[in-house]
Parts: structure tokens; C-alpha cells; sequence
């Protein structure tokens, strides 16, 4: 191995990586370094923007979750669940305890096939020194195999509410178009059941593997719930002592546009922040279910957590805390008398959040009297997280040393850029007609 | 106990619904107790089935140079050098077929009915949907 000889820190450095692989979308990087100093340290996203909130204006409510949803495949019930709970604040829909409980167990199919996705095909070999999925499963084939189950089984959650997995159609405005029948929630609880040992050797397995150390100083901002893991429904709340409603959102978050993405930058009370597993558990561990606080401190984690790459173990006890609480939910599950709510669409404005794989996910739908979309406003993870995301990158390059060869440091980078699963697509979620590109 | 899958990949629109649309042909069909029928989004789930399946026949769409409605008939190791449609996300039925084999599976499990669109926005002829449910069931018919 070369990686390890040492370099003239002072040389020019000029590395780039013309698409990143391994994450959703299409991105690239580009680092440039002169007389010891970085100059340039981009995540540069090209992936065009997608025109989802323009494609929304004019549409009836009942069509937006089933727009929403093509904003991404891996997500899409992060979307349909933030637009269609923003969308009944204005209906003035209480939501029931059924379909919230429903609605956290399909929400935790998608955490479970995103994460397991994440940790068993991109991250893992990361860590492994393997250069793809394939080389590892030939010397990891059993550690592989369980990952896929437990994707599998994500989405067999994402199936049983939702009708199939990519783009679910399962959920409206009010609760569900349809009550699973008991014998069906019977056979995925007979599946949770077996899955529950497997999920605990997964999440040993991913604390194992040897993840870098990269503390760093940053903002965990997630939803903070009374009771309940954030997920759903809550408040935002920041390890630095935001506390908002969902409505407040636009008062603490503000977008802008650099010229090197077509990906926003958000910045929360003008700083960065992130999101994203590791923020959830760092500011809701206490609302594990105690098996897994046990479990992970029997493990030797222990949150809040500085380290980057913690990350990995934040989303595989979220593994662990998909079946267990969908198990949770589905042993006591009753067929309810109808599957949603009536309302009467009326003119507003309405705010959401959710917590989707990557991280929180805000909307804000603007109706008018009919039920119409007169300005749709959806702000994904992976936009929201650029901004630390780019820190994250010129604190761990520094801290390696310029001295490594360019091909250790584009190494460390790309870890640092799938340590946040990040989902180019969705992030770029806007345009302007006119773009200023800097000098 | 099921012997063969017979999975359709694709998704509700366009010319891309043709695996939906053969496995909805054949639902209508009587076909052997032992034969599973299934509609798939996303071929990264078709990985575990062909570890634990026997026998596995995929339908899809491919985007060729025509003529438009011709069946190739594929084999796993045909696959790499096959133009089939890309799936999203990076795991296409090319990287499920390759992960499946790099743990084991064996090369003769998986046949591949592909039949060449051209295009995407192509509109699907029932005859194509007939003639491919048709190429199902001479496959279960023959011997494996």
C-alpha cells in the first residue's frame, strides 16, 4: 500500500472525483490545495433540479402524496408523509391513534431498507477496504445475505400499508386507503419475530466494523417527541436549545443558492447544522425502548457522540428500533372501523416535518379553498445538510494532512460524503432562471 | 413450496410496464401450484430470491435496436453485455444478478425474457404481452 507514505503537504493538489458512487444522484468533488493551504473543498451536485414544487402548483390535495412521492424511490414515504400531514393542519385533522401508529410502522420500513441498504452495500465496504458491495459479499457472503434480509423485511413493512414498495400508494390525506387484514399483519409479525436476533447481530456488526474517528463540532437538529422516538409528529429541537413548533421553521431555517450546485445550502440561525441519524440519537436516545439503550451501551456506544462516523451506529440501532417498536405496534393491532378520517378540504397554510432516512424533512403547502396547491415548498435532507456536510469535509482533510497521497485523501473524502447517505436528487429541489456562477 | 419464480420487473407506466403487464397475463392463467408470480420494482429485491429459489425466470424491458417486440431469451452470463433498461438507485438487474452470484447462486438458475422496446415512451402491443406470457409457459413446460 502506498497510502501511507508521506507526501510534500505544500504540493498542489488538484483531485477530483467526477461522480461519486455509491450515493443516489449524480455529484462530484473537487479539491484543490496550494502551499499547504485547501483552496477549493466542493461537493458540487449536478443533477438537475427536479421542479417537484412547481409540478405541485395547481394540483387538487388528493394528487399531491402521489406526486410527492416520485420526488425519490428510496424515501418516497418521507414525502407523502410530511405533504399529507402539513396538508391536514389545514384540513384541521386531529391525527387518529391508529393511523399514527400506521403510520410509523411504514415510515420504519423505509428507515429499515435505507439503512440496511446503506450500511450492508455502501458503507460497509468503505470501512472493509473492499471497492464495491460484490468484492465484499465474496468474503462476507453471511454478513451480506443478512443485510438483504433486513431490506427485504423494510420492505414487507412498506408493502403491508402501503401496497408495494417504490412509490407506496397506500397512504391519503385523513389515514390509509386501506386496513391490512389481520392474517397479513400476523405473517410480518411472525417475520419481525424471527428478524429480531439477526438485527441485533447486524447492529454488532456494523459497531464493529473499523469506522474512522473524525470528531467534529456540530449541530445535531432533529424532531424531539414527549414519548416517542422523533419520528412523525414532535417539535425541532437542537442540541444548542432549539425548541419550535413545525410552523416556526421558516423563522430559524433560511436556503441560498451557491454557483457549484444546484442543491440549496440551509443554514439554521446562520450556521450549519446537521441532520441525520446520529442528530436523532444524539437527542433522542432516552427515547429508546430500554432493550436497546441496554443493548447499546452493553456495545460501548454512547450518545451524544462527536464522532462523524457514528453515524453507522446510529443507523443500525434505528434497524433495531424499526422492529422493535413495529413489533410493538403490530401485536396489538385491531382493525379499525375505517382506515381514515373524514375532513372538509378548506384555504390555508400548513407546516410539516418528518425525519426521513437522511435526516428531517420539512414542507410547507399553501391551499386555497378547493383543496388546491397554490405554492408547495419541500426542503429534503440532503440540502439542508451541504453546509456541514462541506465543514465536515475541510475539518477531517486538515486533521488527516495534506501530507497523504491524493489518492488516501480522496479516499477519506468520499467516506465523509456516504457517511451522510446522501441523496443528490432530492436535494435539488429548486430552480432559478437565473443562475450567477462565481468567478 | 415454491419451485420457480416467475417476476416481473418494471414499474405502473410507459413502455416499462411490460413485467407488470406479462405477470398480470399470466395471473389469469392456470399455471403449476409451484410457481410464485411477482410484480417488482426494484430488481435489488430479486437478489435474495434467486439465492433461495430454484428456478427463477425474469421478465423486463429492454431498450434495444430493435425491431421493437423481440425476445431475447438471456442467460446470467449474458447479462453484462445485454442493454438492459438501468433501475434507479444504482442496483439494476445486472448488479442483483451479479451480487446473487458473487454468494453462490448457480449460473443455470436464472433465465431472462427481455423483449426490446426501443423506447421508453413506447406503447406496449398486447401481442407482446401474449407472446411472452406464451415463452413463460413453454419455459415451465420444459424440463430444468
Amino acid at each position: 500500500m502506498n497510502t501511507l507514505a508521506s507526501r510534500d503537504p505544500d504540493r498542489d493538489i488538484n483531485i477530483e472525483v467526477p461522480l461519486l458512487t455509491r450515493v443516489e444522484g449524480e455529484g462530484s468533488l473537487e479539491l484543490t490545495a496550494r502551499n499547504g493551504r485547501i483552496e477549493t473543498l466542493q461537493l458540487s451536485i449536478f443533477e438537475p433540479p427536479r421542479l417537484f414544487e412547481k409540478f405541485l402548483e395547481g394540483q387538487d390535495y388528493t394528487e399531491v402524496p402521489h406526486i410527492a412521492a416520485r420526488v425519490c424511490g428510496v424515501c418516497p414515504i418521507a414525502y407523502q408523509m410530511t405533504s399529507i400531514r402539513a396538508m391536514e393542519k389545514i384540513f384541521g385533522v386531529v391525527e387518529d391513534p391508529w393511523v399514527h401508529a400506521m403510520r410509523r410502522v411504514i415510515y420504519y420500513g423505509e428507515w429499515l431498507q435505507s439503512h440496511a441498504l446503506h450500511i450492508n452495500l455502501f458503507a460497509a465496504p468503505d470501512f472493509l477496504g473492499f471497492a464495491d458491495a460484490l468484492e465484499m459479499a465474496s468474503r462476507f457472503p453471511d454478513e451480506v445475505k443478512r443485510g438483504m434480509q433486513l431490506q427485504g423485511l423494510g420492505n414487507d413493512m412498506l408493502r403491508l400499508l402501503g401496497g408495494r414498495s417504490v412509490h407506496p400508494i397506500g397512504l391519503r390525506v385523513g389515514g390509509f386507503h386501506r386496513a391490512p387484514p389481520k392474517h397479513e399483519v400476523a405473517d410480518l409479525v411472525d417475520k419481525l419475530l424471527a428478524a429480531r436476533d439477526m438485527v441485533r447481530e447486524f447492529v454488532a456488526w456494523a459497531v464493529s466494523l473499523p469506522c474512522p474517528v473524525d470528531e467534529q463540532t456540530f449541530v445535531s437538529v432533529a424532531i424531539r417527541h414527549p414519548r416517542e422516538y422523533g419520528l412523525n409528529e414532535g417539535r425541532l429541537a437542537s442540541d444548542q436549545g432549539l425548541d419550535i413548533d413545525f410552523a416556526d421553521y421558516p423563522r430559524h431555517f433560511r436556503e441560498h443558492q451557491v454557483a457549484h450546485s444546484t442543491a440549496h445550502y440551509s443554514m439554521m440561525d446562520g450556521r450549519s447544522y446537521f441532520l441525520g441519524p446520529l442528530a436523532r440519537m444524539n437527542l433522542n436516545f432516552d427515547r429508546l425502548p430500554l432493550e436497546i439503550q441496554d443493548f447499546a451501551r452493553d456495545l460501548g456506544l454512547k450518545f451524544p457522540a462527536r464522532n462523524m462516523f457514528m453515524n453507522v451506529a446510529a443507523r443500525a440501532l434505528e434497524c433495531y428500533l424499526a422492529i422493535v417498536d413495529t413489533l410493538n405496534i403490530l401485536q396489538r393491532y385491531k382493525l379499525p372501523t375505517r382506515p381514515w378520517q373524514d375532513f372538509t378540504p378548506r384555504a390555508g397554510v400548513g407546516h410539516h416535518c418528518t425525519e426521513a432516512p437522511r435526516g428531517m424533512i420539512y414542507h410547507r403547502f399553501e391551499l386555497d379553498a378547493n383543496g388546491r396547491v397554490i405554492i408547495a415548498t419541500m426542503i429534503p435532507p440532503t440540502s439542508q445538510n451541504q453546509a456541514r456536510l462541506e465543514q465536515n469535509l475541510h475539518v477531517a482533510v486538515e486533521r488527516f494532512g495534506l501530507n497523504h497521497p491524493d489518492d488516501a485523501l480522496r479516499d477519506l473524502c468520499e467516506k465523509v460524503i456516504r457517511n451522510y447517505d446522501p441523496c443528490l436528487s432530492c436535494s435539488t429541489h429548486f430552480l432559478k432562471l437565473k443562475v450567477t456562477r462565481g468567478e | 413450496m415454491t419451485d420457480t419464480l416467475v417476476a416481473g420487473i418494471g414499474s405502473p407506466h410507459g413502455a416499462d410496464r411490460l413485467g407488470w403487464a406479462v405477470i398480470e397475463a399470466l395471473r389469469s392463467m392456470t399455471l403449476p401450484a409451484s410457481v410464485a408470480l411477482m410484480c417488482c420494482s426494484l430488481p435489488a429485491e430479486l437478489t435474495s430470491r434467486l439465492l433461495e429459489t430454484p428456478r427463477v425466470i425474469v421478465i423486463d424491458a429492454l431498450l434495444g435496436s430493435g425491431p421493437a417486440g423481440k425476445i431475447h431469451h438471456l442467460c446470467a452470463a449474458d447479462l453484462p453485455q445485454a442493454g438492459l433498461r438501468l433501475s434507479s438507485h444504482g442496483v439494476g438487474l445486472v448488479d442483483a444478478v451479479l451480487l446473487a452470484s458473487a454468494l453462490g447462486m448457480p449460473a443455470d438458475r436464472l433465465s431472462v425474457l427481455a423483449l426490446d422496446v426501443m423506447h421508453p415512451e413506447t406503447e406496449l402491443d398486447p401481442a407482446w404481452i401474449d407472446g411472452l406470457a406464451r415463452c413463460v409457459c413453454g419455459l415451465l413446460d420444459a424440463p430444468h
